[in-house]
């Protein structure tokens, strides 16, 4: 038996900060997640595989999907044509409500309700599989949906289908172990973007979004071809991503100039595969005045905008290293000053109109937040002191 | 260190002065201008420099009035109980300074040990109380003191807290709480509008099924519809067919009604041959003919009779035809000058108003007559005589004057005797006029009258002639035309005549008729002896043929030819009739039983109508629904294409983007300066919290335990709690609280400080306009402060007991 699991597809997501590259790589931005998604499909039809599961968040957004639907529509027809089921459950995303999914798929695509249900398929092997899973009805589910799985049922293989976050509040909380009680052979998860095997045997997997979204989502993008023999489970990551998000650093020194930080990034520009690059510029403190405003006035992003590089320069930030001055003070009172200072909750109480904004709450509640800010803090008292050394 | 005695050369009007200074509290007690603030100025001076000869500060300088030398010497004990000597005297700048420890000079640089690197104006700010000093509680704010709090904490600290001062700022100006232009506040603005305008949007799902659901509708719709249309339209072409052919119908309907005899038909040979027959018959008819008009007609013979009878006179008027039209035309002159002589004498009489018909004319005889004029009277010479008589009688002698009287009598007298006699003869003329005159009916005309008239009655008498004349010629003549025109109707030429002007056209008329009359007569003569030949030739023939005719006209059991040919008329309309028919059965086809299962035909014409509306209904209907599908396949389309919808998520995405960005620049700039803060803090060993604890305690104590906290308020400013809970903002306390917290705020920093800067404070009491009992708190707080910190306070009023040894009086 062999089926695909992929999630977070995301069609339709839009993209920042593209507005000043060409036409033709804006529009292959935007098309990326339907590459990607594309890719799932025709990897799908090559292997042969018995049913592909989309474990949620296939559309970025419900209410402008149409094209979307329409597109996975003729997708999930080829599907069709080539034997291959379809179970698809809605995440956070693309949550169900009334008047979505205006378009009719196939009957080869099996949507989970929101009540946690169990499908039977058998495979072309002759396999007996249980499939079960729930959609989202709204964009938040707090209780743990987990305790609604069925103990393995008399399946010769069981999958989970869960569009979840590990213990986050907001999206169906659960813990690994909770999943592996319920003994199934296969936990399809979906919500987080960054691919990880939370456990093997049985395979607990996030298979990350098909295609990177923002500078935060790095690395290459994909999902997972799994092939059951003789009950033995093997999974193969399929990259998906048409443009990989990546980060990377390059030193300053006190002799460059702007000509001199060109060349250090055409290096790393001139890669095989396509992506988009976020640039640290680390020792910042160590340029000229002149050449930190003119970086910061965007010259830089601004000569590669017409490049024709494979990786194209998306963000550049200037990192300021210690300068003298920080010396000075012993590290030991930053230290223990960090805590109080890098609070969350303290950050969160700075302003109560910011925190009220969505986006600026859900910012400040992205992972790495304080760790970012921290860093951007230190690079930011640092930069005050540039210039002095001299 | 604690300052233990205090040396002046010279400042103000100390000259040569030692002193003894306690290092826990020294009061120094004098009246006022005893010299107080100058000994306290002293201290300052020496350890801070002389002020400068310039500005304001020269009153400040202290230099002595006498002359003689400037400055002195502050001797301090440290913890380990050496001693240090500031000198300084009168030089350059702030004045030479040396510096010795245990008497051993030292570089001035380890003055630092005492002033621990204050300046001058840091000691005033922070050791030295006046009242000048206490102004600046007005200004004293949260970060202020913090500032000068930690400033103290560190290496560096004063730097640092610029630095965390100007990251704030920089922070402020990407976003402010109640700021408007700060880019963070615009981009959220943005972005809050960028959302209302995508909730705006409709929902394109919602959007689609709605119109998808629609067109669904009506694409049902329009299917039922197009079945009804497509039979409507199939029997509105069925009833089309037949309403067209009706009127074939009804022929064909009325044709099958005649009944079609074909029995006796007469065969073509027969009618070729009755035709020939016919043809002959018709050419010695047309023989036949032409002797049947020569026949005279009634009116011919009877006008043939007549001129036989009357051929005399008719001949009689023929011959004289010209002269009639002579007379008519003669009688017609006569008359014509006859009217014009009558009118002629009209007008005469019209001129001749005074004329009569009866008058006559004169003869010469009485005209002259007339001309007879009357005898001369001698009347009037006798009356001339007579007068000059009777003058000369008067002239005269009187003899003579009887002779003349005699004359003049006789003359007189004679002279009317003359004049009588001349009046009868007058008379007898005047009647023999008249009798002429009324002899000729002229009477009532004068003689000159009746002599002037005379041209026009002879006029009238000439013209009455001249008519009498016409007159006796127009009888003559119409007698004449009365005798011709009775003859012509004696002989029915024309009958009874009232014009005699029309008789000539009749008259014409009838010589004209007559003449051909005769021709005619004299042609029938001739054409008599014609056929009499033909007839001769023909007549067996003619009897033959009539013999066929009636052969045929038997075999078809018929009268007479006119039956024989309305056979032949009625057998070739019946001909007709069948091809007609023919015709309509092959035109109608399958309509005929179409037609035959329709009761009635009228109604046809109203179901075509009625059909014709149904299709025109639902024609419109379709085209409308067709319109309307195609309006929404148009909207569907439109609800795929969401560019502009696309176009505004990338834009928030944008938005949002850059929201984030500045959102961490602010906050990494907030943070920076809490930092910086809290590092400095930390490196301080918490001070501020610390002195602000002391401050309150401080206070306390010199508000008798009136203020229980002071904190900062919302605007960061010093707001006070009394015991009652009350809330006060620093400016709304009375100048002796407000010195009060000064003094708190001021003796709490102090100590605070005191194990980094260990200076004496200074405090004047210039201002404290303390009453006893707040005196008394003041005293109580010096001594409770001065374990920390080394107090030298100056005062005028002393109202406690102290310790004297603590009591330096001057």
């Amino acid at each position: 038996m062999k089926f695909i699991h992929a999630a977070d597809i995301h069609l339709d997501t839009p993209f920042a900060n593209i507005k000043n590259f060409s036409k033709q790589l804006q529009n292959n931005l935007r098309n990326s997640t339907y590459t990607a998604a594309t890719k799932v499909f025709d990897t799908a039809i090559r292997e042969h595989v018995d049913f592909v599961i989309l474990a949620g968040d296939t559309y970025d957004n419900t209410e402008h999907s149409l094209t979307a639907q329409q597109f996975l529509n003729n997708q999930f027809t080829r599907l069709k044509e080539n034997n291959i089921e379809v179970y698809l459950v809605y995440g956070n995303h693309d949550y169900y409500r009334n008047d979505f999914a205006s378009i009719k798929f196939p009957e080869n695509v099996h949507i989970f309700t929101n009540q946690v249900s169990t499908l039977e398929v058998e495979s072309h092997d002759g396999l007996k599989v249980g499939i079960t899973g729930f959609s989202y009805y709204q964009q938040h589910v707090n209780q743990d949906m987990v305790t609604e799985y069925p103990s393995r049922g008399k399946y010769d293989y069981q999958i989970g289908i869960l569009h979840a976050g590990v213990g986050d509040n907001n999206y169906s909380p659960f813990t690994v172990n909770e999943l592996l009680t319920k003994g199934y052979d296969y936990w399809a998860l979906g919500h987080i973007h960054k691919r990880e095997v939370l456990h093997e045997n049985p395979f607990v997997v996030y298979p990350g979004d098909t295609q990177g979204r923002n500078q935060n989502e790095t690395g290459t993008k994909g999902f997972y071809l799994v092939t059951v023999l003789s009950k033995i489970t093997n999974i193969d990551f399929v990259p998906s991503s048409s443009y990989v998000w990546k980060k990377d650093a390059i030193a300053a020194e006190a002799s460059d100039n702007l000509s001199e930080m060109i060349k250090k990034i055409d290096s790393k520009l001139d890669t095989d595969d396509f992506g988009l690059l976020t640039l640290d510029i680390n020792n910042a403190q160590l340029l000229n005045e002149d050449l930190v405003k003119s970086i910061e006035r965007g010259d830089l992003l601004h000569h590669f905008e017409d490049n024709i590089s494979n990786t194209i320069l998306y963000r550049v930030y200037l990192k300021f290293g210690n300068s003298q001055q920080l010396k000075q003070i012993d590290q030991r009172f930053w230290d223990d000053s960090v805590e109080k200072v890098f609070d969350l909750n303290s950050i969160k109480d700075l302003d109560k109109k910011l925190y009220n904004i969505d986006v600026l709450r859900e910012h400040m509640d992205s992972p790495d937040f304080l760790k970012n800010i921290q860093e951007l803090t230190k690079s930011t008292i640092n930069k005050k002191f540039i210039g002095e050394e001299k | 260190m604690k300052l233990i005695k205090v040396k002046i050369y010279g400042f103000g009007k100390w000259v040569n002065q030692d002193f003894d200074i306690k290092s826990d509290y020294q009061i120094i007690f004098g009246n006022n201008e005893a010299g107080k603030t100058t000994f306290l100025n002293f201290i300052k001076s020496i350890l801070f420099g002389f002020a400068s000869g310039r500005g304001t500060n020269k009153f400040e300088q202290y230099k002595p009035r006498n002359g003689g030398s400037y400055g002195g010497e502050l001797i301090f004990q440290d913890s380990d109980n050496n001693s240090w000597t500031v000198k300084r005297v009168e030089g350059k700048g702030d004045g030479d300074l040396s510096l010795f420890r245990e008497d051993q000079k030292v570089p001035n640089s380890l003055l630092t040990k005492i002033t621990s690197g204050f300046s001058k104006a840091d000691f005033e700010a922070t050791h030295v109380m006046n009242d000048e000093s206490i102004r600046s509680i007005y200004d004293l704010d949260e970060q202020k003191l913090e500032t000068e709090i930690l400033a103290l904490g560190a290496a560096g600290s004063k730097e640092w807290l610029q630095t965390a001062d100007d990251l704030e700022s920089d922070s402020a100006e990407i976003y402010k709480p109640r700021g408007t232009k700060q880019p963070l506040t615009t981009s959220i603005k943005r972005y809050q509008e960028l959302q209302r305008e995508k909730a705006q949007f409709d929902d394109q799902q919602v959007q689609y099924s709605k119109i998808n659901n629609k067109l669904m509708e009506l694409k049902k719709e329009l299917a039922t519809s197009e079945t009804k249309y497509n039979n409507l339209l199939e029997n509105q072409k069925a009833l089309n067919n037949l309403h067209e052919k009706l009127p074939r119908y009804r022929e064909y309907l009325a044709l099958k009604q005649i009944s079609l005899d074909t029995a006796s038909l007469i065969s073509q040979s027969d009618w070729d041959d009755y035709l020939e027959n016919k043809g002959q018959l018709n050419a010695l008819n047309t023989s036949k003919r032409r002797q049947a008009d020569a026949t005279l007609t009634d009116q011919e013979e009877a006008m043939l009779e007549n001129y036989r009878s009357n051929q005399a006179d008719i001949d009689l008027i023929a011959n004289n035809k010209n002269k009639i039209q002579e007379k008519i035309f003669d009688t017609r002159q006569f008359t014509d000058s006859l009217r014009k002589s009558d009118f002629k004498s009209d007008q005469v009489r019209a001129e001749n108003p005074l004329y009569d018909d009866r008058m006559e004319l004169l003869t010469r005889d009485d005209i002259q007559q007339l001309n007879v004029t009357t005898p001369k009277s001698n009347f009037n010479l006798g009356i001339l005589v007579s007068i000059i008589v009777l003058v000369i009688t008067f002239f005269v002698p009187n003899p003579i004057r009887i002779v003349t009287g005699i004359v003049f009598v006789v003359t007189l007298i004679w002279s009317f005797y003359q004049k009588k006699i001349v009046n009868d003869s007058l008379a007898e003329l005047d009647e023999s006029k008249h009798k002429i005159l009324s002899n000729k009916n002229l009477d009532k005309l004068t003689v000159e009258q009746a002599k002037s008239i005379q041209p026009v009655i002879s006029q009238i008498k000439s013209l009455k002639l001249e008519q009498a004349e016409l007159d006796s010629k127009v009888n003559q003549s119409t007698g004449e035309l009365d005798k011709w025109k009775n003859l012509m109707v004696k002989v029915h030429i024309v009958d009874s005549v009232e014009n005699v002007e029309d008789v000539i056209p009749e008259v014409e008329s009838y010589f004209n008729k007559l003449t051909r009359l005769k021709e005619k007569i004299d042609l029938m003569e001739r054409s008599k002896i014609e056929t009499s030949e033909f007839l001769k030739n023909h007549t067996s023939s003619i009897s033959k043929i009539n013999q066929n005719l009636a052969n045929l006209f038997s075999k078809y059991s018929v009268e007479n030819e006119n039956e024989f040919v309305d056979l032949h008329e009625h057998q070739k309309q019946q001909a007709d009739n069948i091809n007609k028919l023919n015709n309509d059965v092959e035109y109608l086809g399958n309509d005929i039983s179409n037609f035959e299962k329709i009761t009635n035909l009228d109604s046809i014409e109203l179901d075509l109508q009625s059909i014709n509306n149904q299709v025109n209904t639902i024609q419109s209907e379709r085209n409308v629904k067709l319109n309307e599908q195609g309006s929404l396949e148009n909207q569907l389309k439109q609800v795929f294409d969401d560019s502009a919808y696309t176009k505004l998520v990338e834009d928030i995405t944008q938005c949002e983007s850059e929201m984030i960005d500045e959102y961490d620049e602010w906050l990494s700039g907030n943070l920076a300066s809490k930092w910086i803060h809290e590092m400095l803090n930390l490196a301080s060993e918490n001070r501020y919290p610390r002195m602000i604890e002391k401050a309150k305690s401080y206070f306390s104590i010199l508000t008798n335990g009136n203020y229980v906290d002071i904190n900062m308020n919302k605007q960061n400013h010093l707001s006070l709690t009394r015991k009652d809970k009350t809330i006060f903002d620093v400016h709304e306390l009375s100048k002796g609280t407000t010195v009060q917290l000064y003094v708190s705020l001021r003796l709490a920093f102090v100590t605070e400080i005191s194990d980094i800067v260990d200076l004496p404070i200074l405090i004047d009491d210039a201002f404290v306009d303390f009453d006893s009992s707040r005196s008394q708190n003041v005293f109580k707080l010096i001594k409770e402060i001065s374990s920390d910190n080394q107090v030298i306070f100056v005062t005028a009023n002393l109202t406690e007991e102290l310790p004297e040894d603590h009591v330096l009086r001057i």
